[in-house]
């Protein structure tokens, strides 16, 4: 199911509200027509004064149809915030032409019709949520004008007052949606300050994390006079403490900024395999440093993907220099890419130490690393996978492991395909 | 030899630089932030200017703005570095006439030293 | 002739395979990760399967421990083929959960592999 806070930058988000929202529809349609037949076969009578059960059918039917095939074919986050109101608007014409043709609130129809309008406004946004309470509340004096004044009826079942409550509660029940939905929003707003103070404070200690390395650098170097073997190895140690520290602040910073791009998602085409070519190329260094051959199994044509390439390559970074870190030296590295009907598939595997069984479920969760004698040797995995975990699941992708001690691991990553 | 100027507000990576810049023989101004650079630059001619990206009141970008404008002639190459490595930083920086984009976490003083005869060397 | 399946996400190495045994006359079937794997190795009778250790969503190990073949197939014969540079350490793991064999894949080419598969029929 889908978070109650929608981010309005984000267009796969509102497109997939929209979506299910246009589903929902079905599903009241469906409903409609169940209810409908069921109580003509058990002999009632559908009493309908001004029209056929039909165009309230074909009504539905048709914008529907254009609301779905608007949102499908919709890239831009401005034209689909557009559409919520829209789509909005769509709804409440439906639903005063259903309670003008079946003359009452009280017609299943109109009922029925409530759920998308209720469901659509609380999925979308608090202004829309406002914004429905007060169109349907004009659109519903219209109808009321329309039935009773313009056509002079006075047959109409229900009472002034008793409109009068069943509005009134409609509204209250809106807007009591739109605060909660405003709640979160602001919620949100502190997380982001939150998320701010904390790359900040990142910063200011990485300045002299790295005054320190310069100076242990300058000593080390011999430049400041000779040293000992003991003041050589022990400022050699100070040196290795302090640049873990930074790698440590480095993806402290990582997180943060992750959380932050959550809330800002950037989509785009963009080609794969180019980035498993390029990734390739700058870990080449290292994995050729410890000896291990790094193997591409990879297509030959471009593999286009919607995703934001920032973030996936953050991931698949992570992913290759742990293999290469993990691996075992003369060992190889493989990164694959296929492509199938539905998903595209990422493999990273490495024929190194391996994670236990037990140790696995940990791996993705923030400041956790895997124990294991060997990988003693190895530092500082901590934020890595928990970050990867975090860019897989604002990409709607799982990431998978397998993994046997002394035979190696292999990731993969799952990127399911949406319609284009 | 070159005339390079160091515009950092952090006192001890001022002293850090300096002396990996002294040792490799040349010589060295330092500035505390973007408008005490400005005043160096009005006076001298440098050949490189090692310039921090992020710093109180007259920060890296607003002074390469003003020195690109002021100094649209000289030949001073200049090299940015930072703690901060976003690309749209780093691009901005390039467009106003930077070189080089460095980490500084990533580095020490004497590659840093090292990117300077490089670029220096590149100029000549 | 005898009917091989190949379970091997590496469409290279699982080629590979397939055309050194089917070269000797055998039949061969390739599954292209551990799930699918299991699906065929229940469902239909092979001679001897080939099963890599690490493959996406279902590994080597995982593969033997679902495998009904010791039920189904008593006859059936297990390689199991490794990257890894520490073999020891699975191979009488992967023995204990029935497999015959485990071959360190670098070190062989196809057609040492096929001549190890014979020697296992015979």
């Amino acid at each position: 199911m889908v978070a109650p806070f929608l981010n309005r930058d984000n267009p796969e988000q509102i497109r997939k509200r929209l979506l299910l929202h246009v589903r929902v529809r079905w599903a009241v349609l469906t409903a409609l027509i169940g209810i409908g037949t069921g109580y003509q076969l058990s002999g009632g009578d559908i009493e309908i004064n001004r029209g056929t059960p039909l165009d309230i059918i074909i009504l539905i039917v048709s914008v529907n149809i254009i609301i779905w095939a608007a949102v499908r074919y919709i890239h831009s986050a401005s034209i689909l915030r557009i559409m919520t109101l829209l789509q909005i608007t769509f709804d409440l014409a439906v639903f005063s032409v259903a309670t003008y043709i079946t003359d009452g609130p009280a017609s299943p129809a109109v009922i029925l019709y409530c759920i998308p309008i209720v469901i659509s406004s609380a999925l979308l946004d608090a202004a829309a949520v406002y914004f429905t309470a007060i169109t349907s509340t004009a659109f519903y004096a219209l109808v009321l004008w329309l039935t009773q004044i313009a056509s002079g009826r006075s047959d109409w079942p229900y009472t002034y007052t008793s409109q009068i409550i069943f509005f009134g509660l409609v509204f209250v029940i809106m807007a009591y949606v739109a605060e909660f939905l405003g709640n979160l929003r602001r919620n949100e707003e502190g997380e982001r300050v939150q998320l701010e103070m904390v790359s900040l404070a990142t910063h200011q200690l990485r300045t002299p994390a790295t005054a320190v390395k310069g100076f242990l650098s300058l000593l080390q170097d011999g430049d400041m006079g000779k040293l000992n073997a003991d003041q050589r190895d022990f400022i050699h140690r100070a040196y290795e403490e302090n640049e873990m520290e930074l790698r440590l602040i480095g993806n402290m910073l990582d997180v943060a900024h992750l959380d932050l791009q959550q809330l800002n998602f950037h989509p785009e085409q963009v080609d794969l395999r180019a980035m498993i070519v390029s990734l390739a190329e700058e870990h080449k260094l290292t994995s050729t440093k410890r000896k291990q051959t790094l193997i591409l199994n990879i297509p030959e044509s471009p593999v286009i993907y919607r995703c934001d390439e920032q973030l996936l390559r953050m991931a698949m970074d992570n992913l290759v220099s742990n293999a290469v870190k993990y691996g075992t030296p003369t060992g190889n590295v493989k990164i694959g890419l296929r492509e199938l009907t539905h998903k595209i598939v990422i493999t990273i595997e490495d024929n190194g130490i391996g994670i236990a069984r037990g140790d696995q479920r940990k791996l993705f969760k923030r400041f956790s690393r895997v124990g294991s004698d060997s990988s003693s040797q190895v530092e500082g995995a901590g934020l890595g996978l928990y970050l990867v975990k975090k860019i897989m699941s604002i990409h709607d992708s799982k990431i998978d492991v397998v993994s046997y001690p002394g035979e190696g691991s292999i990731f993969t990553i799952e990127l399911p395909k949406r319609k284009p | 030899m070159a005339k390079v100027l160091v515009v950092e507000d952090y006192a001890s990576l001022q002293k850090i630089y300096k002396t990996a810049l002294a040792m490799q023989g040349h010589v060295v101004d330092v500035a505390n932030n973007g408008d005490e650079a400005l005043d160096y630059t009005g006076k001298k001619e440098y050949d490189v200017i090692l310039l921090d990206m992020l710093m109180p009141q007259t920060d890296g970008l607003s002074f390469l703005k003003i020195f690109s404008v002021r100094h649209r002639d000289a030949k001073t190459k200049i090299i940015a570095f930072s703690n901060l490595t976003t690309s749209e930083l780093a691009s901005e920086a390039r467009e106003l006439g930077v070189s080089k984009y460095l980490a500084k976490p990533a580095l020490t003083p004497k590659q840093v030293a090292a990117e300077i005869d490089a670029v220096l060397k590149d100029s000549n | 002739m005898s009917k091989i399946l190949i379970i091997d996400d590496d469409y290279t190495i699982a080629e590979a395979y397939k055309i050194a045994f089917e070269s000797n006359g055998h039949e061969v079937s390739v599954a292209p990760e551990g799930k699918t794997g299991l699906g065929v190795a229940n469902s239909h009778h092979f001679d001897v399967i080939l099963l890599d250790m690490l493959m996406p969503y279902m590994g080597g190990v995982d593969f033997l421990v679902d495998y009904q073949g010791p039920v189904k197939h008593p006859d059936t014969k297990i390689i199991v083929l490794t990257n890894s540079l520490v073999p020891a350490k699975s191979e009488e793991k992967v023995k204990r959960l029935g497999a015959s064999d485990y071959l360190q894949k670098s070190s062989l080419t196809p057609q040492k592999v096929v001549g190890i598969v014979e020697a296992l029929l015979k």
